[in-house]
């Protein structure tokens, strides 16, 4: 092989070598994307033991089905003229870890505008101050802090198009586009936005970015100098710990504020705040160490942490602090071959052993912030069963989002909407939030459970699982009526009892019947009675027949004498207004206006035998006369007396 | 053109060799078996370089042509204590010459040296530019 073509084989295997190896640390295209997709496993994991109803969705971020075409950064590029984008399609998952990365996309302008301090130390300035004289005089300085930026909150950071407010716009437009496949290109575009959030969020936990520290600029770019040196911290921090360290117990009182949060902004404030007053970056280390320690960078000193609060231990050259989380951190050493005057204490600085201690602390917090983050990002979509009709074998529903702080109007889901009946599914149209799915009769009867769905390409929302109830154990039933006849000449109050006990009532499911027959010399009543009560709402009655046959017996010179009332009652129950209470065993009709809701039919029929008398007061013949009351006249008072006219 | 082409294609499977061994002649994520070994990233050759650079500005005994390698910033501040007597720093560059990589990365690379049986670290860093500086010792 020839001398030229040896050296062409040794560029090529070092151009992969280089490329390879170009990706570690906490730079955009390895550290930033493996934050974000560690995120996605730490969440998958965490979620994968919750019932989905109990949340009320259920990620699906890492599903090859819900790949999304989007745009995305396919070249890397330090400006604008020089980066590239091209269409990829990736599961949700992959876009928020591809966010990570396209956040720092173009390089340079980037580099000033990923720095947030939260305290301002610069004349009240958030943005990235520090070393402006230097890098000013070739960039100039957008005067914007990663937070805006990220957000696009504000009108300057609204010059980002992958800001989370344009993110949760594009939500927005998803929830309501009926296309399901610009749906899916809508949906690419919010959680890329998503993942350029996330890489905000893992600046925030990144020491120099919230400490106003200037440091190494993009590769490549010939005046970096003029951003200043690396910071350890950055440049130390490996990619492996995210997933070491992930599941570390968090700040108690970071937390805690985390937990309150109703916005991302919030929350990325809170967890800078946490960063800025708990480290120190490469240049900004202050405090009383082996002498006075001003920050190296040249600004002013962040009131805390001060070395003089650490725990120093001088056999170990280290800086220690305990956290409220119980870890004890390395903060920083002072070990210097150069200070033998001052027992080899030198000035202080970060290197490896304390870039990893730091990591364990910072990396669980990052992590719960980040859950926050989606959390709230998310559409707060809510996927009800409205009505479930079982005279129709009707399932209506909506699908709509409800009111947070970061979603503050309520949009109306357009879309398919699963609807499981037990196994069976019925997939059926959502328009303007409402669904309906029809069935039968017999089937809702028998279910088991029902519920409806949404497929979110990433995140399914679940309605809450209608179960069917038993009503086995509900041993006694009661019904208790008074009737007054209005208008009637003997103005008679009828009294109609269904007291049925333990040994009486047979359920066969949702409903029981039962009649019984009781007779004396007096009297035979007869009595029927069917209940059916809601199969997926626990002791609400559907439905409730009552018969009751009084004959009273008597008898005179022959002649049958006997009285008749008949009383029937039908009852239908679709608006859930009566409830069965297993305390008290009854179902307690309250108002009048209850009463007409739910009322389908009653009549009352008083067939008297009249006798007819001869002149010397003997019964020679019957006369049957016929009342027949069938409206309620709800004028007269309503205290469980119902006053029946004709 | 055409010797071009020819090289060209040394090139390429120059680069698919690379490819080839770094993603299937090496153990997955999750081997089996415990493993100690500890990743060290990268020390490019220009870091190499500059590596020995500094060995030498030390072996040399001048303070400045030490603090003329050095980031300003760390410049400023060690000046005061890093000493005149070039005994001392050819020392540090003699113990510079058997350093040990911590970790690698483009931008910075974190070493251990050894003097008098006692371990110190110290860094170097780039700004993106490939101007290899000392960042601390």
């Amino acid at each position: 092989m020839k001398t030229r073509n040896i050296i062409m084989l040794i560029a090529g295997f070092a151009t992969y070598v280089a490329l390879h190896f170009a990706s570690i640390s906490y730079e955009n295209t390895k550290s930033h994307t493996t934050f974000n997709s560690e995120f996605v496993k730490y969440l998958e994991k965490l979620m994968s033991t919750k019932d989905p109803f109990d949340l009320g969705f259920q990620l699906k971020l890492t599903d090859n089905l819900n790949k999304l075409k989007g745009q995305g950064v396919s070249n890397l590029g330090l400006f604008e003229s020089t980066t590239g984008e091209s269409e990829l399609n990736l599961t949700p998952g992959e876009w928020i870890a591809h966010g990570g990365m396209s956040a720092d996309e173009p390089e340079v302008p980037a580099a000033v505008r990923h720095f947030f301090d939260p305290k301002g130390l610069k004349d009240g300035k958030k943005y990235l101050s520090n070393r402006g004289t230097y890098w000013e005089g070739f960039y100039p300085n957008p005067g914007i802090d990663a937070i805006e930026w990220a957000l696009g909150d504000t009108p300057k950071g609204e010059a980002n198009k992958l800001s989370a407010k344009n993110g949760k716009l594009y939500m927005l437009q998803a929830i309501q586009e009926p296309d399901p496949q610009k749906k899916r290109q809508l949906l690419a575009k919010a959680w890329r936005c998503f993942g350029e959030v996330l890489h905000n969020l893992a600046d925030m936990a990144c020491p120099p970015h919230v400490r106003n520290d200037s440091h190494a600029a993009p590769f490549g770019l010939s005046w970096g100098w003029a951003f200043g040196s690396p910071d350890p911290y950055e440049e130390l921090f490996n990619p492996s710990w995210i997933k070491d360290y992930a599941d570390g117990q968090p700040d108690p009182f970071l937390l805690e504020n985390i937990q309150k949060a109703k916005t991302i902004r919030e929350v990325h404030e809170q967890l800078a705040l946490f960063t800025n007053s708990n480290f120190f970056s490469g240049e900004t280390i202050s405090g009383k160490g082996y002498s006075t320690i001003k920050p190296l960078n040249g600004e002013k000193e962040y009131s805390s942490p001060k070395l003089e609060n650490l725990e120093y231990v001088e056999e170990e050259f280290t800086f220690y602090k305990v956290f409220p989380s119980g870890r004890r951190v390395k903060m920083a050493k002072d070990k210097g071959y150069f200070n033998s005057i001052f027992r080899n204490r030198g000035y202080p600085y970060i290197d490896k052993e304390c870039v990893e201690s730091q990591a364990s602390e910072l990396i669980p917090n990052f992590m719960v912030s980040a859950m926050k983050d989606l959390a709230l990002f998310m559409p707060p979509i809510q996927v009800t069963i409205k009505k479930i009709d079982y005279e129709n074998g009707k399932i209506a529903g909506t699908v709509e989002t409800f009111k947070t702080d970061e979603y503050p109007n309520k949009v109306s889901y357009n879309g398919e909407v699963i609807v499981f009946i037990d196994s069976k599914t019925y997939k059926v149209n959502c328009t303007d939030g409402n669904f309906e799915a029809v069935s039968s009769k017999s089937e809702l009867e028998k279910a088991k459970k029902i519920y409806a769905y949404i497929d979110f390409n990433g995140i399914n929302f679940y309605s809450v699982q209608q179960q069917s109830s038993q009503y086995s154990h509900l041993k006694q039933f009661y019904c208790n009526f008074y009737a007054s006849l209005s208008g009637s000449s003997s103005n008679q109050k009828y009294h109609f009892n269904f007291d049925f006990t333990s040994n009486q009532i047979f359920w066969d499911g949702n409903k029981f019947s039962h009649s019984s027959k009781t007779s004396s010399n007096n009297s035979t009543v007869e009595k029927k009675i069917y209940v059916e009560m809601n199969p997926f709402k626990k002791n609400y009655v559907q439905k409730i027949n009552l018969n009751e046959i009084q004959i009273e017996n008597e008898f005179e010179n022959g002649y049958d004498l006997n009285d008749t009332i008949e009383f029937h009652l039908e009852i239908s129950d679709n608006n859930e207004i009566l409830w069965y209470s297993e305390i008290l065993q009854w179902i307690r009709i309250s108002t009048e206006s209850d009463f007409q809701k739910v009322l389908k039919r009653i009549t009352l029929a008083v067939v008297r035998r009249v006798p007819i008398y001869d002149d010397k007061n003997k019964v020679v013949g019957v006369k049957r006369e016929t009342e027949y009351y069938n409206k309620i006249d709800y004028t007269k008072e309503w205290n469980f007396l119902i006053s029946l006219t004709k | 053109m055409k010797k071009l082409l020819s090289n060209s294609r040394f090139y390429v499977i120059g680069f698919v060799l690379a490819f080839v061994m770094f993603n299937f002649t090496m153990c997955p994520e999750k081997a089996t078996g415990p493993s100690n070994e500890v990743s060290k990233g990268i020390e490019p050759a220009e870091l190499k370089a500059f590596a020995k650079h500094a060995e030498n500005a030390f072996l040399s005994g001048s303070k400045d042509s030490i603090l003329s390698i050095t980031y300003n910033e760390f410049a400023e501040s060690c000046k005061n204590y890093l000493p005149d007597n070039p005994e001392t720093l050819k020392k540090f560059g003699e113990a510079l010459a058997g350093r040990k990589l911590i970790y690698g990365t483009p931008f910075y690379a974190e070493y251990e040296i050894t003097i008098n049986g006692e371990k110190y670290t110290l860094a170097f860093a780039q700004s993106g530019d490939g101007i290899w500086k000392i960042a601390r010792f």
